[in-house]
């Protein structure tokens, strides 16, 4: 028989003491989402508009940001690794920022819709690499400082901002909230 | 009493209600925190505007957008877009001048691309032959706003990014010059030829040249140039003569010139036209004027007249002296230095002696005869607070010399209320020191010219002595300490 939570009381196993469930009010919970993945959203423009590279070479001076970038992509006709980027670091993340709004929105959905919407954003969150590519940069900047000369934009803070805010977003996400009736 | 009592009102009991922002969450605080960071991001980023302004050259030569403007070495401004003439005559560039540079912008500027060339007198824009190439400007100094420019087709001749003035030399020839061909005073290179065209009748050939800034006093109406391009040999019974001014000129010709002496002293304007003549006549140079180069003011002399009466068998007759003389400002207030012999009278002439100064005519109170000594040769007299001088020389502007030293004795004229300065040279070699005073053997410097003239250093362009022209000849003192 288990025992019922009161609200703001946390179960943990006996044994390992892990948290096995914590009873924060849905509300708060949903608003802690909310605010994230709205915040997430915010940096989201600037990360992907404005300029993340600026790469200087032989006195040619040229700022890309990701979106120019996946442009410029598709004009060379690397159609292929133009839409695997274009997918990966601009439609699943937002997919994923998108998705979270919406389930912290507890009171409009339905709770059926809920738990589908939770299913579609776990497989897209499986999939968007904002973070792997922020990596990629990172290695890029460390193999060619000699070569070429590389600044950062000043979207580099907006997506590493983004980032941690789709991560704290998708965190503080309680499922249990969607079937929890209190 | 039961019934009172369950009739008495209590309280109305329903849910408290709390504020709505009681269930919101901290994280909103870090939401709008974002919110905040990412306006200011793209408030920053946002390249200010710029002035946009459109160039047409007649070729590209590899020109692509997201190249630079630059001007003094630094980037102004990019290309946005080339695009073709619909025409197919030319190209259009259009490029956006940062707002530090908008002032490029306006009448006059020329671009042009910088692309590497060599030529003989060097080589230029080596760095576009590997990066990219990039537009370069000469800012117009009109004020009037421009967006619509045409660009030039090569870099222009290096005078033109200089200060100076342009004058057209019309000639029967072009007598091989070319543009960027040096224009000379005595070899010294002094402007530059611009461009040479073709009269509209076929007749004549216009060259256009510049003379820079610090020569443009070298002009008057009455100079002449003439081409001094290529070598000039001559067979002759004492041997083979073979003439030529310089690699460069004889490569790419080449204009020299020179002032004789000139009635006409109005000034050369740019655009006024002179003849450029096929070969030089010898008695331009021996007629040519010194022409005072100084970058400096001249002095500040004013012309002291003293005058005094002397009794000749008893008859008073008024005598009169001229000298120039310098106006000083030292601790006693504002003076005048004057060769001595100006106040050497006897005594009984001594009450009669008036000095006068300046336009205003100002008369001078001359010092007590004690203070003058007779082995002096300047003295420096108190000016009158009245006597209203523009000029007065500043202490930067003086010193004392040790050695001696090449110099020029310079004096202002005043003709017609035009005042001209008059210059004559005094070399190293004409001056011999002795007992602190310089004699000089420059047989030009007469008295009626000379007396008092100020003596400016040709090395800091600083007064060091006057001019005082004595039976002996003319000799220069230092300056006494002020």
């Amino acid at each position: 028989m288990l025992p019922e939570l009161e609200a703001n009381q946390r179960a943990r196993c006996t044994r390992c003491r892990s948290v096995i469930h914590s009873k924060i009010p849905a509300e708060l919970s949903a608003s802690r989402t909310a605010a994230a993945a709205v915040g997430a959203f915010v940096l989201f423009w600037p990360a992907v508009l404005l300029p993340i590279l600026q790469i200087e070479r032989l006195g040619q001076s040229s700022e890309q940001s990701i979106l120019s970038g996946i442009i410029e992509l598709f004009h060379h006709g690397s159609y292929l690794v133009g839409a695997v980027v274009l997918l990966f670091s601009i439609v699943f993340p937002l997919a994923k920022i998108v998705l979270l709004i919406e389930l912290s929105c507890l009171e409009i959905l339905h709770q059926r819709h809920k738990a589908l919407t939770l299913r579609i954003m776990e497989h897209v969150g499986k999939w968007s690499m904002m973070d792997v590519m922020l990596l990629a940069f990172l290695v890029m900047l460390v193999k060619l400082g000699n070569l070429v000369h590389f600044q950062f934009g000043p979207a580099v803070v907006a997506f590493i901002l983004c980032v941690t805010m789709s991560m704290v977003a998708s965190l503080s996400f309680d499922p249990h909230s969607i079937w929890d009736r209190t | 009493m039961t019934e009172t009592e369950a009739e008495f009102p209590v309280a109305n009991v329903s849910d408290a209600r709390r504020p709505w922002w009681s269930t919101l969450s901290k994280m909103w605080i870090v939401c709008l925190a974002c919110l905040i960071l990412a306006i200011a991001l793209t408030w920053h980023s946002a390249d200010s505007p710029g002035t946009s302004i459109t160039i047409r050259f007649t070729d590209g030569h590899g020109l692509k957008a997201g190249d630079t403007i630059r001007h003094r070495g630094i980037e102004i401004g990019h290309i946005e877009d080339v695009s073709l003439d619909p025409s197919l005559k030319g190209i259009h560039v259009e490029a956006v001048l940062h707002d530090n540079a908008k002032a490029i912008a306006c009448a006059g500027s020329r671009f042009w691309i910088v692309r590497p060339q060599l030529g003989l007198t060097g080589i230029s824009g080596l760095e576009t032959a590997v990066g990219a190439k990039y537009i370069a400007v000469i800012p117009g100094d009109g004020t009037i706003l421009q967006k619509q420019f045409d660009g030039l087709a090569a870099e222009p001749p290096e005078g033109l990014r200089k200060n100076g003035i342009e004058i057209v030399l019309r000639g029967d020839d072009r007598f091989g010059v070319n543009p960027g061909s040096p224009l000379t005073w005595r070899g010294i290179e002094v402007g530059q030829v611009l461009s040479s065209s073709l009269s509209p009748d076929a007749m004549h050939v216009d060259t256009r040249v510049r003379v820079l800034e610090p020569y443009r006093k070298l002009l008057s109406h009455e100079s002449k140039f003439w081409a001094n391009s290529g070598i000039q040999m001559g067979l002759d019974l004492s041997g083979f003569e073979l003439n030529a001014e310089s690699l460069a000129t004889i490569a790419k010709g080449g204009i020299a010139f020179i002032t004789p002496q000139s009635t006409d002293s109005r000034e050369v304007r740019s655009g006024d036209v002179f003849t450029l003549h096929r070969k030089r006549e010898d008695d331009w140079v021996t007629d040519a004027i010194p022409v005072n180069l100084m970058q400096l003011d001249a002095p500040p002399t004013e012309t002291v007249v003293a005058k005094w009466k002397q009794k000749h068998f008893g008859i008073p007759r008024s005598h009169s002296r001229i000298a120039s003389g310098l106006v000083v400002a030292s601790e006693q207030g504002t003076r005048i230095l004057v060769p001595a012999d100006m106040v050497h009278v006897t005594e009984a002439e001594q009450d009669s002696l008036t000095l006068t100064a300046g336009n205003e005519e100002a008369t001078l109170t001359i010092p007590a005869v004690n203070e003058r000594d007779v082995e002096q040769l300047l003295v420096a007299i108190n000016l009158p607070d009245a006597l209203q001088v523009s000029d007065i020389l500043s202490p930067a502007r003086h010193r004392s010399a040790d050695a001696v030293e090449d110099c020029f004795a310079v004096r202002r004229t005043q003709q017609d209320a035009k005042k001209t300065v008059v210059i004559e040279m005094i070399g190293r070699e004409q001056l011999q020191a002795h007992q602190g005073i310089w004699r000089c053997n420059n047989t030009h410097l007469t008295s009626e010219t000379w007396h008092g003239a100020a003596v400016v250093s040709s090395s800091d362009e600083k007064v060091i002595g006057m001019l005082v022209v004595s039976d002996e000849g003319p000799l220069v003192v230092p300056l006494p300490s002020m």
